[in-house]
């Protein structure tokens, strides 16, 4: 099975992105905080996510990316699933900043 | 299964560190790869997982050329000399992934038994490498690679893990690598030794010797 269809690569992807969560949120509730529009917040978070792909590239952070190969998770499917979760989570929060 | 790797060539600014590398690797063998610091014993087994590509490669299961890197196959696991779990899961929950089974863990290292709720960030280097090397021997994965599994690990540990190397050979290819060549001659059922980027299997401690690795009037 493609490793994307796996729930596995989830469960991986939800660990690697728990390191960024608190800053993800903070940024998420930022941008709704000046009311940006959701497209935008998406595009946002598209670019600090490909910034932060090519960061784990170019560096030696690189290394830390090991784990989740050993799981058949290339660095692009961690870095596609990472950005899904962030997307769940910003629209989660947009969206409860709309009711209030 | 027999995993064959040759046709290397990989270079870092200028300087060539593979070029004439045969290595063949079997199941129900443990292939020892032996060298000096620097020689390419770690960026060999980076390649043959994959998360290093050199200029050329040619990388064979059972004959057959592997065009894509090993790892998105499912069927290797490879524990790096780096550190390879990431501190925001709890040993548990790492076991869970690799399908390990705690239990059996904490029989074999009993020190370990209280340790299941903790990350691994509270766990010392020594204790640290002990879990790693188990999850990836653990791994039932078709290919395994070692890079230095003793490092940082008492001799009573090591002793443990060499037992557990015999057991899983049954299944897997191993492939591993380490400074410790005493017991790597001992667990190995057939060595290579990398020397100016080019690979010469190596059938006793006097080859060794002859290739300036070890000095036996005082290692013996």
């Amino acid at each position: 099975m493609n490793t994307i269809f796996r729930i596995k690569t989830y469960q991986l992807g939800y660990n690697f992105y728990k390191k960024y969560l608190w800053a993800s949120l903070f940024i998420t509730i930022l941008l709704v905080f000046f009311k940006i529009p959701f497209v935008l917040l998406l595009f946002c978070k598209l670019a600090l996510t490909t910034l932060l792909f090519f960061v784990y590239c170019e560096t030696s952070l690189a290394q830390t990316l090991v784990f989740y190969m050993n799981f058949g998770v290339s660095k692009l499917r961690l870095f596609i699933v990472f950005f899904l979760i962030d997307v769940l989570s910003s629209t989660v929060i947009f969206l409860i900043n709309g009711l209030v | 299964m027999i995993l064959e790797v040759d046709n290397l060539e990989l270079s870092f600014d200028n300087k060539k560190i593979l070029r004439g590398i045969y290595i063949k690797a079997e199941k129900g063998k443990v292939t020892g790869i032996l060298g000096r610091n620097g020689c390419g014993k770690t960026s060999l087994l980076r390649i043959i997982f994959g998360n290093l590509n050199p200029k050329y490669k040619n990388i064979r299961k059972d004959g057959k050329y592997q065009k894509k890197n090993l790892y998105l196959s499912h069927d290797i696991a490879y524990l790096p000399q780096h550190r390879l779990l990431p501190d925001t899961i709890k040993l548990k929950s790492v076991f869970q992934l690799f399908d390990a089974n705690w239990v059996e863990f904490s029989t074999l290292f009993d020190a370990f038994k209280n340790y299941t709720n903790i990350y691994p960030d509270a766990l010392s280097s020594g204790e640290l490498r002990i879990v790693e090397t188990y999850l990836i021997l653990s791994s039932n994965k078709k290919i395994i690679l070692l890079d230095e599994p003793f490092s940082y690990i008492a001799p009573i540990y090591i002793e443990k893990f060499k037992a557990l190397i015999q057991e899983r050979k049954k299944n897997s290819v191993i492939i591993i690598t380490d400074h410790f060549y005493r017991d790597i001659l001992e667990i190995s059922d057939c060595i290579y030794f990398l020397k100016n980027g080019y690979s010469k299997e190596i059938k006793s401690k006097q080859d060794l010797k002859e290739e300036g690795y070890i000095n036996l009037d005082s290692n013996n």
